[in-house]
């Protein structure tokens, strides 16, 4: 498998290292020769030196073999045409990162699939959604959307007061919620595997599990009885980021405050927003914040373009009284780093949203959508079940599942259920299934007979 | 520098070897070479095996080695190599001085060819076989191997083929570096198949068709007889011999290109031109100097002896079929200066490569031409691209470094050849270019063995720093490349 990368910045090179371990040759292709230089001494990748949408560029970079084309150059236009050559040289898969929204959602003026594109993806865009889901979750390490988002994914750590640590998890569960999520994985150490009915937690295991946004809540409510109750947003920065956060949250019931300190910005955030209230001002101000109405159950989330500012008003809005702080940096890199110090509650980084956006992409070829999470490396890969599909009349515990998977959720005529074990598949069935890493193979062609 | 991996690779490298020797040692058990052989051979697998084992075992692997440790495992690896490849040749007495034995197998690893062995055709089987199987694994190179049959952790693989295959062009044939590895190794090997089977098929016997294929498809030159090739007495065999050895100085990436993707692309590498060019002109040239004095030969006989002679010192080669030492001073000048050109970069011949000759004759074409036009900017290009500038100064500064280890070692020699100045220049020239025989008192019919044994190291290490060209090993000479 080959893959070409056009654009050696950050975002290109971390997602070079991740396609090389998953199994890809890559070759990056950049206009900087500066660039190209300092990732052949980090990486086995082979380099290209030249304008990305130069179809003598391409060839040189051996686009005729390549399987996969992704372009994440800073500049819109050269990624579409990168894509258009790809799509005359046959390359399969075609990516372009986008970044202006009306060029993405242009339709029949730029007929983006047309020209070549396969998936048009705006980091900012991805990392906005990523935040809301968090953001409706707090306390969760990972979230990620299934099923169009009416399911989530998520990962939280088992804390030294927790109810899961009493008994065999069938026991120290109410029985309500204990219905409506399915625990698919648990992580100790480096280890992951999946927890059944008898498995007994330590403190520091990270869980995840699945189910429906109300279900996880009051599965949150039960393992942190005194997790921070959220619902107030503050944003500090109007940029696209902040603006589509923003978007993102007004459809839930948060109560969202955008701060912006160029009157022009916050003009134009406002016009395109509805219910969230603008405010111009310097959100590294402690009272600007206090004014923007930041207490004990307010999550702050700074989105500027600059990595020290976003960091730095983080740490104010927690001295005014932000119980959950979230800042957004531009490197992949920083954001272990500011977990690790706890000195801010999370971080995000739009380069790592990207990636995940891409490789979700990539790798949900074989079946109709695979969810990858970020901190443990298991797989959920989503099916639907055909009518002649082996599955279908079936129930759960009939099933002999490939050993490291297990059926985390599914959907029937829009209505989530709850995968247990006397359920029977009927046709049409969306279901979710998780694997492990080395399974994931194995599963999908599984679920593909 | 991280040690646990550069000696668990180290490891490896030995492991590798120990299990080419174990198959000379089953050839020795299968030919009935006498017990003294195959004790020999199994004191060699041992002295294989047992370290590098051990190496492996008391070390993890997984971890991630840079470019420091990259050139550690390269020129440990070669050096081990050669101290472990000798222990056969000093147990079974075939050969009696530690030095000597370290200097014959240097020579193979490096592909140079030089012998201390006035006979070769004396020694057991087993032992030939395993001489001309240090050219073979050298000749692509030991560590490219690993490489290839190795999962190595991240950017290992690519330290390991930097550090061994080194030169001015970055020829990939695929983005990852094993599959680079895997496919050059796969045109070498099947460049020796082929030319075992037609060398048979020439009159050879299977034994000697295979030993003979292994030192010239790797330009190494060690034979099985006494006077080189050309004891054969047959045309046929050598024009096979001469043309893969030409082959075998060309760049691989471009036999590569021809025999998988079915694309003929030596017309338009400038370096592959070149390279037949002085092949051509040097051939003509000195097939009329040596027709000239003799003539009593055939116009036929002359051109393959001189083509033979000149592709075998060209390529680096260093087989021999007549004693070129006595021909004529012109045609022996010629030789003398092909020895500094050398093959094709990305070949298994050694010396200065002729595309670095291309650079520094286009460079010092711009030069000239600059006393004309001060403010005229010209590029160099190779193949229609501009060469970078950093490019062009390591390319002129290697061989400037190359001339200079050439004199230092020259007059390290010249202790002990004394008078004479041909022999010692020769000498040298012959090793560091990994050719093998050179004029003089280590002409085609003598050899290395009359020479003390602190020169016969002196002259291993030329070889190895010829064969990495030259960067690898003396980057290890600075202190702060061992810091941990």
């Amino acid at each position: 498998m080959k893959a070409i990368i056009v654009g050696a910045g950050s975002a290109g090179r971390e997602l070079a290292s991740r396609l090389y371990t998953e199994g890809y040759g890559v070759v990056l292709v950049d206009r900087a020769p500066a660039a190209l230089e300092a990732v052949a001494d980090e990486m086995d990748v082979q380099t290209v030196e030249g304008h990305g949408a130069s179809p003598t560029v391409l060839k040189k970079a051996g686009i005729a073999d390549a399987d996969l084309l992704v372009a994440v150059t800073d500049d819109d236009e050269v990624n579409i045409l990168a894509c258009i050559c790809a799509k005359s040289a046959g390359t399969r898969h075609r990516v372009a990162r986008i970044s202006r929204y009306d060029v993405r959602s242009s339709g029949d003026l730029l007929p983006l699939k047309d020209l070549g594109v396969d998936l048009a993806v705006n980091p900012k865009e991805e990392c906005a959604l990523e935040l809301a889901y968090m953001l409706q979750l707090p306390g969760a390490e990972e979230v990620v959307d299934l099923m169009g988002g009416r399911v989530l994914a998520m990962g939280f750590k088992v804390s030294a007061d927790s109810p899961l640590l009493r008994a065999p998890i069938r026991e120290c569960l109410p029985l309500d919620v204990a219905s409506a999520v399915r625990l698919i994985a648990r992580r100790r150490g480096d280890k992951v595997d999946i927890p059944r009915g008898e498995s007994v937690f330590g403190v520091g295991d990270d869980l995840y599990a699945v189910g429906q946004p109300s279900a996880l809540m009051s599965l949150l409510n039960v393992v942190f009885p005194d997790r921070p109750m959220i619902d107030r947003v503050v944003i500090g920065g109007g940029g696209t980021l902040g603006l589509s956060l923003a978007k993102n949250l007004e459809k839930t019931t948060l109560e969202v405050v955008l701060i912006e300190a160029d009157s022009a910005v916050a003009d134009e955030c406002s016009a395109v927003l509805e219910r969230t209230l603008v405010l111009r001002g310097d959100a590294m101000n402690a009272e600007v914040l206090e004014n923007a109405g930041v207490h004990d159950r307010t999550a702050f989330v700074s989105t500027t373009g600059s990595d020290e500012h976003n960091i730095i008003m983080c740490l104010v809005a927690q001295k005014v009284g932000a119980s959950f702080t979230v800042a957004s940096v531009s490197k992949p890199a920083y954001v272990p780093i500011i977990q690790n110090q706890s000195l801010l509650d999370r971080a995000v980084s739009p380069h790592l949203s990207l990636m995940n956006a891409i490789l979700h992409f990539v790798r949900g070829r074989a079946v109709q959508a695979a969810t990858v999470f970020q901190t443990i490396n298991g797989e959920l890969l989503e099916v639907r079940l055909e009518a002649d599909h082996p599955w279908v009349g079936k129930a759960i515990r009939e099933i002999q599942m490939p050993a490291g998977s297990i059926v985390a959720t599914m959907e029937r005529d829009g209505q989530v259920l709850v995968p247990t074990g006397d359920l029977r598949f009927q046709a049409g069935d969306r279901v979710a299934v998780f694997a492990l890493p080395g399974t994931v193979r194995k599963l999908q062609r599984w679920l593909n007979r | 520098m991280k040690f646990r991996p550069v000696i668990h690779l180290i490891g490896w490298t030995l492991v590798v070897l120990g299990c080419a020797m174990t198959a000379c040692m089953a050839v020795a058990w299968s030919v009935e070479d006498g017990p003294a052989a195959v004790r020999a051979l199994a004191f060699g697998c041992a002295s294989a095996f047992i370290p590098g084992v051990l190496m492996m075992a008391c070390t993890r692997g997984h971890e991630e080695i840079g470019r420091r440790e990259g050139f550690a495992v390269v020129v440990l690896s070669w050096l081990g190599a050669a101290i472990v490849g000798a222990v056969p040749f000093k147990a079974a007495g075939v050969i009696s001085t530690w030095p000597a034995a370290v200097f014959e197998t240097m020579s193979g690893f490096t592909t140079t060819g030089a012998s201390v062995l006035a006979d070769p055709s004396v020694l057991p089987k087993s032992l030939l076989l395993w001489r001309a199987t240090t050219q073979f694994l050298g000749g692509m190179g030991v560590l490219v191997l690993v490489v290839a049959i190795l999962p190595l952790v991240g950017t290992g693989g690519m330290q390991l083929f930097r550090a061994e295959m080194p030169g001015p062009t970055k020829d990939r044939l695929t983005p990852r570096i094993a599959g680079t590895a895997k496919r050059l190794w796969g045109v070498y090997v099947g460049f020796a198949f082929a030319e075992t089977v037609l060398l048979r098929w020439a009159g050879m016997s299977w034994f000697e068709a295979i030993c003979h294929t292994f030192t010239t498809v790797s330009t190494g030159g060690f034979s099985t007889r006494a006077g080189s090739i050309g004891e054969f007495q047959s045309p046929l065999i050598e024009w096979i011999v001469i043309a893969f050895m030409f082959l075998g100085g060309a760049n691989f990436a471009l036999h590569y290109r021809a025999l998988a993707r079915r694309e003929l692309a030596y017309h338009r590498d400038s370096e592959f031109k070149l390279y037949s060019l002085i092949v051509i002109v040097a051939i003509l040239l000195v097939s009329e100097v040596i027709g000239f004095t003799s003539g009593v030969l055939a116009p036929l006989d002359t051109l393959r002896k001189a083509a033979f002679a000149v592709v075998s010192v060209l390529t680096t080669t260093g087989f021999a079929t007549e004693d070129f030492d006595r021909w004529p001073a012109l045609a022996r000048i010629v030789l003398f200066g092909l020895m500094f050109l050398g093959g094709c970069a990305g070949s298994t011949a050694g010396s200065i490569k002729i595309v670095r000759v291309l650079i520094v004759l286009r460079m010092l074409g711009r030069e000239i031409y600059r006393w004309l036009q001060p403010d005229a900017v010209v590029s160099i290009k190779v193949d229609k691209e501009a060469v970078e500038a950093p490019v062009l100064l390591n390319v002129a500064l290697f061989v400037v470094l190359y001339l200079l280890v050439f004199a230092v070692g020259t007059a390290v020699m010249a202790v002990h050849f004394g008078d004479d100045w041909v022999s010692p220049m020769s000498a040298v020239a012959a090793c560091l270019g990994n050719i093998g025989p050179g004029l003089g008192a280590v002409g085609p019919v003598q050899t290395y063995a009359p020479i003390p044994g602190w020169a016969q190291l002196w002259l291993a290490l030329l070889m190895l720093l010829g064969r990495l060209e030259l960067f690898t090993v003396l980057v290890l000479w600075l202190p702060s490349c061992w810091r941990r």
